[in-house]
């Protein structure tokens, strides 16, 4: 456990958790998932939500049995060296959130808005902003995510306008499609859910963190909330095959809005979908920071400033959207594996584990 | 010391971001073109002439109409010649109207939408219509003192909010386009005695204008698209000397389809609450308006089936029963639908009811 003046309340888990899964996923995963699910999609983002929402209770277990953050797990129950080696895997994982999550909003930036933009420049300047906020520590990077969570929120309210055109009878008839494609599309939908991993890295950083799980589970809630809420949309205002020539169906959506002081809505919703994307990125390079600095003991800003060199990096050598495909896909691929085997897997290790101690002492005594 | 050469730093690099190292093209107002409308005409096989328009704005507060010809393989080409003919660049962001003349949309606008999708910067509140007659003539010409496309688009918007018209745009053309058991319309801009009017609606066939009904249909078309609409008027002529104008404060529209996917009847029930706007014939007394109801529930069943019937010999579903039809079955099927569509018997059930009859006995 960390020091007192360094955590935060319980409550504040329910922002992070929302902050860290709505992302860049929103702007576009209807397409994805309505490939194999179609009018059923909605279904598969419930589906979705319980399926995380057992995976947090899961993470729970662990950390309230350990009360440490998973790289101490490790270095408990599996020693310093393969320990360390199975905390890498994770704190990769987190930075290529931070680099899929802010590669992807430059695209958009660069498609929707300035096909001319210096890359360069603009990475740079997310960069330093990033190193600003998390060299601020823990209690910053949650305080980014709350604003990150109430300031954009206004955004949904825009989602009212296509409704005027929507049909919802293309939700109808329900149960259209089989298992089989609803599973393929949960597969996918559970991109949209993750980065909520990072729960493993600040748990101890939470006052009375086993009070926090019904925040951490509302935080989930209110995600699958905001999904539901715009696929319906969705599915009401596109067409099947409209929505599958859409890459950014959400940002689809706001082409219809228009008011009387502004034209075009996108301009305005991208530029406010930067606060939900810099706590998103904020706190995969914090977790990331964190756990190298605990596994090697180095100095935290010395760990940061080689981390966002590699995110910036990374994000400026991606060029193509192919590229960027490629890289999600590993990420998700990665995130699958780590999130849906491992933290059960090591669940159910850490509990023998700790019986078989726990045997060998009664028996030594 | 330390301070200071931080803000020695800190301006530096606020500066370099703030100087044109971003490289965003700016746009200023006053140095850009703004085109307001532009029509498409095929002019051979692969070539396109495209007529743009935009407002010159006089000194003294009047706009004038302007326009732009070229032609060339592909839009966006094109938009680059008429900015070779052009003080000022010309962008789409202000795109209001897309027009397609008649032969160009009869032969398929396909091609010439993908434009208009690709493009971030054209919303989906542009209104598409076709144009019977040279777009160039017609658009050259002024209408108001506004710009042609400023023009069209107010024409469009007045008559979807007044209700004489169903509610079209780009995002309902594509819509409809992509849909499965829906066909897309269009309305048709004419010129007449030197005015521009909506003289029709065009009936598409997938992306191909293969039909049009005239204005007196509109009404029929109106109640039976949406599942509810108001502001509709009708007017019609009883045996005798007797003529009625109604307006339609609110109908429903509701689909029975007991058996969908099948040969089965489909009965489109239509309910109007209505009330008298014009009436020549003396007094108006309860049995009078129940055989106003009656002629009116006739006179709506008997035309409206009558274009139904028309809209299924030409294969074509603007009225989107194969969408009530997909929405009711699980296995949905297009061919097969498209297949038995001709043949179902439609059949329409209206009740009309007279509340109001205006201020007068």
């Amino acid at each position: 456990m960390e020091k007192k003046e360094l955590q935060v309340s319980p409550f504040l888990v329910f922002f992070i958790i929302h902050a860290v899964q709505v992302g860049v996923g929103v702007l576009g995963f209807q397409r994805v998932i309505m490939k194999s699910a179609g009018n059923d999609a909605w279904m598969v983002v419930i589906a979705a939500g319980m399926l995380v929402s057992f995976i947090i209770w899961l993470m729970y277990v662990l950390l309230n049995r350990h009360q440490k953050d998973i790289v101490q797990i490790h270095k408990e129950l599996f020693g310093k060296w393969v320990g360390g080696v199975i905390s890498l895997i994770w704190i990769i994982y987190w930075l290529l959130i931070g680099i899929v999550t802010l590669r992807n909003y430059l695209e958009i930036v660069e498609v929707w808005m300035f096909p001319t933009i210096n890359m360069y420049m603009f990475t740079l300047i997310f960069t330093i902003l990033v190193y600003y906020c998390v060299t601020g520590g823990f209690r910053v990077v949650t305080g980014l995510s709350f604003l990150g969570v109430c300031i954009p929120f206004y955004l949904f309210f825009t989602f009212f306008f296509p409704v005027e055109f929507a049909h919802f009878r293309n939700l109808l008839p329900i149960w259209n499609h089989s298992i089989k494609d609803l599973t393929i599309s949960i597969k996918d939908m559970i991109l949209g859910f993750l980065g909520f991993s990072t729960l493993l890295m600040y748990y101890p950083y939470i006052k009375h963190p086993k009070k926090s799980q019904k925040w951490a589970q509302l935080g989930n809630l209110l995600t699958v909330v905001i999904y539901l809420f715009i696929l319906i949309i969705t599915i009401g205002f596109f067409s099947e095959g409209q929505v599958s020539k859409q890459i950014w169906a959400t940002l689809s959506l706001w082409k219809i809005v228009e008011m009387p002081f502004v034209e075009r809505f996108e301009y305005i919703g991208i530029t406010s979908w930067v606060l939900i994307i810099l706590p998103n990125i904020c706190f995969s390079v914090w977790a990331a920071t964190k756990g190298i600095q605990k596994i090697f003991n180095l100095k935290p800003k010395k760990v940061l400033l080689v981390l966002l060199s590699i995110l910036f990096c990374t994000s400026v050598a991606i060029q193509s959207r192919g590229e960027i495909a490629l890289l999600s896909k590993i990420m998700s691929l990665i995130g699958l594996c780590l999130v849906f085997v491992y933290i059960p897997l090591l669940t159910l290790i850490s509990f023998f584990i700790s019986k078989m101690r726990r045997g060998k002492l009664e028996k030594s005594s | 010391m330390k301070r200071v050469l931080n803000i020695v730093v800190l301006s530096i690099i606020m500066s370099m971001f703030l100087s044109g190292c971003m490289n965003i093209k700016e746009r200023i107002l006053d140095d850009i073109q703004l085109a307001t409308a532009a029509a498409y005409e095929y002019i051979d096989e692969d070539k396109i002439e495209v007529t743009a328009v935009f407002p010159n704005f006089q000194p003294d507060k009047s706009v004038k109409n302007e326009t732009l010809v070229a032609s060339s393989i592909l839009s966006k080409e094109i938009r680059d010649k008429h900015s070779l003919q052009s003080e000022k660049p010309l962008v789409s962001g202000k795109l209001e109207v897309t027009l397609y003349e008649k032969k160009t949309a009869e032969r398929g606008i396909k091609d010439l939408l993908d434009t208009l999708q690709r493009d971030p910067s054209v919303g989906s509140n542009v209104y598409l219509a076709v144009i019977d007659g040279s777009p160039r003539e017609l658009l050259s010409k002024q209408y108001g003192n506004m710009d042609n496309g400023i023009f069209l688009s107010n024409l469009i918007e007045q008559n979807i909010e007044s209700g004489l018209i169903h509610k079209t745009n780009l995002h309902q053309f594509l819509y409809k386009y992509y849909a499965e058991g829906i066909d897309p319309m269009l309305p048709i801009i004419g010129r007449k005695d030197g005015k521009i009017n909506l003289k029709a609606i065009g009936l598409f066939d997938n992306d191909k204008m293969v039909d049009h009904i005239e204005e007196k249909e509109y009404f029929y078309l109106k109640i039976l698209l949406n599942r509810k609409g108001e502001n509709d008027t009708h007017a019609i002529q009883l045996d005798g000397n007797t003529k009625v104008s109604i307006f339609n404060i609110r109908s429903k529209r509701k689909y029975q389809i007991p058996k969908p996917m099948t040969n089965n009847e489909i009965i489109i029930q239509v309910k109007i609450k209505s009330m008298i706007r014009e009436y020549n014939d003396g007094i108006l007394t309860k049995q009078k308006l129940k055989e106003l109801e009656q002629a009116m529930e006739e006179d709506i069943k008997k035309n409206s089936e009558e274009m139904i019937k028309k809209f299924q010999e030409k294969k074509i579903d603007p009225l989107g029963v194969g969408e009530e039809v997909r929405t009711r079955t699980r296995k949905w099927n297009k061919e097969k639908w498209e297949e038995i569509y001709p043949d179902i018997k439609i059949s329409v059930q209206v009740t009309m009811d007279i509340i109001e009859s205006g201020i007068i006995e």
